[in-house]
């Protein structure tokens, strides 16, 4: 039997959200300011928290030493307050492939990346992934190489997941708000490579001193 | 047997590479939620779990996912005791009839009066 | 002290337990190697009924050939995942 998608409901629930907001503050349970003060904090954390991390360790061995040995402590030495117990960090090289999925639901570091992204999400994923990684990994447009192993990790307790993926070739010389520019929360998913961003290789050749 | 939610490994069909954003009210709804967490320290994100697994394979099979998230929130809040489930659906009907529309629960449709 | 340190052999369980379960059905009676002592935390399958307070309990990272899980998977590869230890028994 198929997993089924399902998308239904969508007004529905929108409406019912709705209610239970209004419900929820006539009652007191929640003040208005407890409810801006979560939607601030939930719409605050997003890639580029995450796309700093995986810059600055390419940038800095021992920073990367860091980050690989406690995820949630180096997010910290950034500024970031991380909230999930702990963030396991995977490194992937020219053998390894490293792949997250959370079959049961949808655990994520949201504290530091902000929402999933909808595919990660999704039954297709979470049903197909643990499975077949390399053909799922195909359909999302990153088909690997041949003789590169496939770990999957399937997060589905206390640790969250954050993908360091490979540098970019080329990118010796660039800084690490350029270098945090290459990096896709695919990409830190394990979903996609961390890729050269073409507006950041225009903005470098009309910067002479950017090599 | 863990569960209808627990589908690692079965079939499913080809990979949507699609990112919509979260919808306004969908991000509103997490946002009720953690607010209570934190605030009230009565609920938790292994009772929302819990009720998502237990409110039946067809609301699951049907419903997106931040769908079910509300649909559980919301019978975790009468479980407890916060807000009934018949208060939720009354305010639902109240809300879409001062707009002129009309709730078919069964159907979980918001439709024209 | 953690039952098990990196490197031992250990077999998922296949309990009988309803309720929230955090043990995928495609890695019941799996063996495979222990990869990390994650931590200690509170029992999922208790918070998930606002019991108060909840098992605390020893997470490890298990490690699974995933030739071990599915027919034909390629040799190579594997499937990490996260087991709370009362899921575990050792494995000689």
């Amino acid at each position: 039997m198929m997993i089924c998608e399902g998308e239904a409901g969508g007004d529905y629930h929108a409406l019912m959200t709705e209610a239970l907001h209004r419900l929820l503050l006539e009652r007191g349970v929640l003040e208005p300011a407890d409810v801006d003060r979560l939607i601030a904090q939930l719409s605050k954390p997003n890639r580029e928290w995450g796309a700093r991390l995986i810059a600055r360790a390419w940038m800095d061995a021992d920073y990367k030493a860091r980050l690989l040995a406690d995820g949630r402590a180096a997010g910290a030495e950034l500024g970031f307050s991380i909230k999930e117990a702990q963030i396991i960090v995977l490194e992937n090289t020219p053998g390894l492939h490293n792949l997250v999925v959370c079959t049961l639901c949808s655990c994520y570091p949201r504290s530091l990346l902000g929402q999933p992204p909808w595919w990660y999400i999704s039954k297709t994923y979470r049903a197909r992934a643990v499975r077949e990684p390399r053909a799922v990994l195909a359909e999302l447009g990153y088909p690997l190489p041949e003789g590169v192993r496939v770990r999957v990790h399937d997060s589905n307790a206390d640790m969250r997941y954050l993908v360091l993926p490979m540098r970019p070739e080329g990118t010796e010389a660039w800084d690490e708000t350029r270098l945090a520019d290459c990096v896709s929360r695919d990409a830190m998913v394990g979903a996609a490579p961390a890729r050269v961003i073409w507006e950041t290789v225009q903005q470098a050749a009309s910067d002479p001193t950017q090599a | 047997m863990t569960g209808y939610h627990d589908i690692g490994g079965k079939a499913a069909g080809p990979m949507i590479k699609l990112d919509p954003q979260p919808a306004e009210w969908a991000m509103l709804s997490e946002a009720l939620r953690n607010a209570i967490q934190q605030k009230h320290r009565n609920i938790s994100l292994d009772e929302l779990r819990r009720t998502f697994e237990t409110m039946g394979e067809e609301l699951y099979n049907s419903l997106g996912f931040y769908e079910r998230r509300v649909a559980a929130f919301a019978r975790l809040l009468d479980e407890k005791g916060i807000v009934g489930l018949d208060e939720t659906l009354a305010r639902m009907d109240a809300i879409a009839a001062a707009r002129g529309q009309r709730v078919n629960h069964a159907a979980m449709n918001v439709e024209p009066a | 002290m953690p039952r098990f340190a990196a490197g031992d052999r250990v077999r998922i369980l296949d309990l009988p337990k309803t309720g929230h379960i955090r043990v995928p059905d495609y890695v019941r009676g799996a063996v495979g190697a222990i990869e990390r002592h994650c931590g200690t935390y509170a029992n999922p399958e208790e918070l998930a009924y606002g019991r108060p307070d909840p098992a605390r309990v020893d997470l490890y990272r298990v490690r699974i050939a995933q030739a071990a899980l599915w027919a034909g998977a390629p040799a190579s590869d594997e499937l990490d995942i996260e087991i709370y230890d009362h899921w575990l028994e050792p494995v000689a």
